[in-house]
């Protein structure tokens, strides 16, 4: 066995144990930890029951903010792979190959193996990011992506170089600011061929264009229909706020959260001792592979703050945080072992050894309780959806098949029910979003002739509990509306919290409503 | 250990400083800069809507609040929202009174804000105070519905530690130190370099 098989195989057998520690427990897998992976789920069984890519069975691309990721998972569906099976397995793929592309990174970057295998090891082994390969959303598949186009672009081997607009044109699909990654890749070098420009430049441009006719043709705009009903639930709570505020918030919010769910601690000392420690560790990373990856994470952490400031579900938005957060750390605790050995201990290679040993250790006890907590939240929040929204879908199969159904929440219920629902969150359909800014909610149900609304709530019906719809959508101010209540599914209080405080799921309550409206004319 | 190099000297002063001026200014009762724009955007929809109302935060005990909390709303003849990080403080302006009265609109607040005492959490009270307050003007139809506030979460279980957010100055100072620590430390030890 060559050195370089014992590094990957090490690191491989190390993600896999972290991977093992989370999935545990929820083994066997019986659901997804987030609502949205339902929504891919249904995409990807419409796709092959209907022939459209999208939640509504009518409306190409609706609901899906990664269409391709939906295209994935069709093929699980196409083969009756029961979810979440077929994407967690392909996620877990997807970890493992990550790993191996970052450890071959940073060897290519010029450090040495000793080196390179833990800085490899805490990138795929950072707790958030393992659990990204369980959520059953695409975090795993852009990173993979944009690791695999910065490795690609940087292989000393010209034929893999060419495969980096290939990486690129698939991150492209998979998320639109992935387009950003192409200029970077040329700013960062400059390609040494023709083949490497068109390879580089054409391909991401191709797959770009014909994804923004495609969705031009089909839904009438180009970006993703979720975008201005993710814009509405995420920023209405930051109104207000300026753009420089926002940025800020983003940035302590993240540091907060890779305190208690990458390395361990709730302390804030012990946190900012960490950002110390990492931008020591930014002087390891000084080879173009590794810079390259952290400009693309900079580049897409900064068009977040700027359009989206929120890290979303379980870190979600911005996936390589929380794994180059950790591998600077880790980075950074290796240079200062190093500068302890050489001050203290000189040559003496038995303390050498035991010092550096000593730091990897120190840096793997934060993200090893990490690593519980997650295995905590995502049973928990499984569970969760498990219990209120999947449990409602399949209520809702009960009702007759000629009433009209309307819900904000749309994965678990619209897999689970089996049948047409009308969404009223602005993640299918854009000409939501204006009733949900103006609180009119109402008017929309009555001009759909919704005869049955489910809603996510609260634990209790006083302001201003947030996770309480019925206030956020100003259905209190619609009287008129009649809403009977029918049926709730709710999560037990501390179940829902530790789910919550991890992955930010979903409200603690689903509650079914008879709508006695007089419907109204469109 | 003075470190060699200018830059590192420049980041060893002003890690002390931040750290210094930081560690100092920790126990006050303040709200991080976005949060308090984002409350203050709420309380202006009812200043606009012809409700003065002021969100007074400081570092008291509760008799020093309300007094703070009754000389303002006296000197400036518009509603006060007093908050420490122990006590809540509610004096209404004459049209505001004929809304709420101020006695049961102080006991909803501290049946609302105490449980964010419990677990010092200043920003998840202050949050739940702003709100109380436009809840009445929202209920009156004087306000149109508002969209949550931040922070998002309930009353947390346990003690909230001081996060990130609260701690940013001094933060900073230390993450600054830190680094200039490790640093110095490779300059005397060539083969890092």
């Amino acid at each position: 066995m060559t050195r370089w098989s014992r590094l990957a195989l090490v690191c491989l057998a190390a993600q896999l144990a972290a991977w093992a520690v989370i999935a545990s427990a929820d083994w066997p897998p019986s659901g997804y930890p987030l609502d949205d992976a339902w929504i891919h789920e249904l995409a990807a069984r419409n796709l092959v029951e209907h022939g459209v890519l999208g939640v509504n069975p009518h409306v190409y691309g609706s609901g899906a903010t990664s269409p391709i990721w939906a295209l994935t998972l069709s093929l699980g569906a196409l083969l009756r792979i029961t979810p979440p099976w077929f994407s967690n397995g392909l996620n877990l793929l997807l970890l493992l190959l990550t790993g191996q592309l970052v450890l071959r990174l940073l060897v290519n970057d010029g450090l040495p193996a000793s080196k390179a295998l833990p800085l490899a090891v805490a990138f795929g082994c950072a707790p958030n990011y393992v659990w990204f390969a369980l959520s059953g959303m695409e975090a795993t598949f852009v990173s993979f992506l944009s690791v695999a186009a910065v490795a690609a672009w940087f292989s000393p081997n010209s034929r893999t170089r060419l495969l980096a607009g290939v990486a690129a044109a698939a991150l492209c699909l998979a998320r639109p600011e992935g387009a950003l990654i192409v200029p970077l890749l040329l700013i960062l070098r400059r390609p040494g061929s023709r083949a490497e420009w068109l390879s580089c430049l054409l391909v991401p441009a191709s797959a770009v264009s014909l994804n923004a006719v495609l969705n031009l043709w089909l839904t009438g705009q180009l970006l993703p229909s979720t975008f201005a009903g993710r814009r509405w639930l995420w920023l209405t709570p930051l109104e207000g706020i300026g753009l420089v505020g926002r940025g800020e918030l983003l940035v302590l919010d993240w540091l907060t959260r890779l305190g208690e769910f990458t390395l361990g601690t709730r302390t804030a000392w012990l946190i900012w001792i960490s950002v110390g420690v990492a931008a020591l560790g930014l002087r390891t990373i000084s080879g173009p592979g590794m810079r390259a990856l952290m400009a693309w994470t900079v580049v897409w952490f900064g068009v977040y703050a700027a359009v989206l400031p929120t890290f979303g579900h379980g870190g979600r938005y911005q996936p390589l945080v929380p794994s180059l957060f950790l591998l600077l750390c880790c980075a950074g605790a290796i240079r200062l072992a190093d500068s302890w050995r050489a001050l203290v201990t000189g040559d003496r290679r038995f303390v050498n050894g035991a010092l550096t040993v000593l730091a990897v250790l120190l840096t793997a006890i934060g993200p090893g309780m990490a690593l519980l907590v997650w295995r905590d939240g995502h049973s928990s929040a499984v569970r969760h959806v498990n219990d209120t929204e999947a449990a409602m879908g399949v209520q809702l199969r009960a009702l007759p098949p000629d009433v009209r159904i309307a819900s904000f929440d749309i994965g678990g219920i619209g897999y689970f029910s089996g049948r047409p629902i009308i969404e009223i969150g602005g993640l299918t359909d854009p000409r939501v979003v204006p009733y949900l800014r103006e609180g009119r909610i109402a008017d929309y149900l009555k001009s759909e002739r919704v005869n049955y609304l489910v809603l996510p709530l609260g634990y209790t019906n006083t302001r201003p509990d947030p996770w309480n719809f019925y206030f956020r959508l100003g259905l209190d101010q619609a009287p008129d509306l009649g809403l009977e209540p029918v049926k709730r599914d709710t999560s037990e209080l501390m179940l829902w919290r530790r789910g919550l405080r991890t992955t930010l799921h979903s409200s603690p309550v689903q509650a079914l409503y008879r709508v006695n409206a007089e419907p109204q004319a469109p | 250990m003075i470190p060699r190099n200018l830059w590192l000297r420049a980041g060893l002063v002003v890690g002390l400083g931040l750290a210094a001026a930081g560690l100092f200014r920790l126990g006050d009762a303040r709200l991080i800069l976005p949060l308090r724009a984002r409350l203050e955007h709420e309380l202006d929809s009812a200043r606009r809507a012809g409700h003065p109302v002021s969100l007074l935060v400081m570092g008291a005990d509760e008799v020093t609040l309300r007094s703070s909390a009754t000389a303002l709303a006296q000197s400036s003849g518009q509603t006060v929202l007093g908050l420490s990080r122990q006590a809540v403080v509610i004096v209404l302006d004459g049209l505001d009174r004929r809304l709420a009265d101020e006695a049961a609109l102080t006991r909803e607040a501290h049946r609302q804000v105490d449980p964010f005492f419990v677990t010092d959490d200043l920003h998840g009270a202050a949050a739940v105070l702003v709100r109380l307050y436009t809840s009445r003007l929202i209920a009156s139809g004087i306000l149109p519905a508002l969209p949550p506030l931040t922070p998002l979460l309930y009353p947390d279980i346990e003690r909230h530690p001081m996060t990130p957010a609260e701690s940013a100055l001094p933060g900073i100072g230390i993450a600054l130190l830190i680094y200039v620590a490790g640093r110095t430390l490779e300059e005397r030890t060539p083969t890092n370099n």
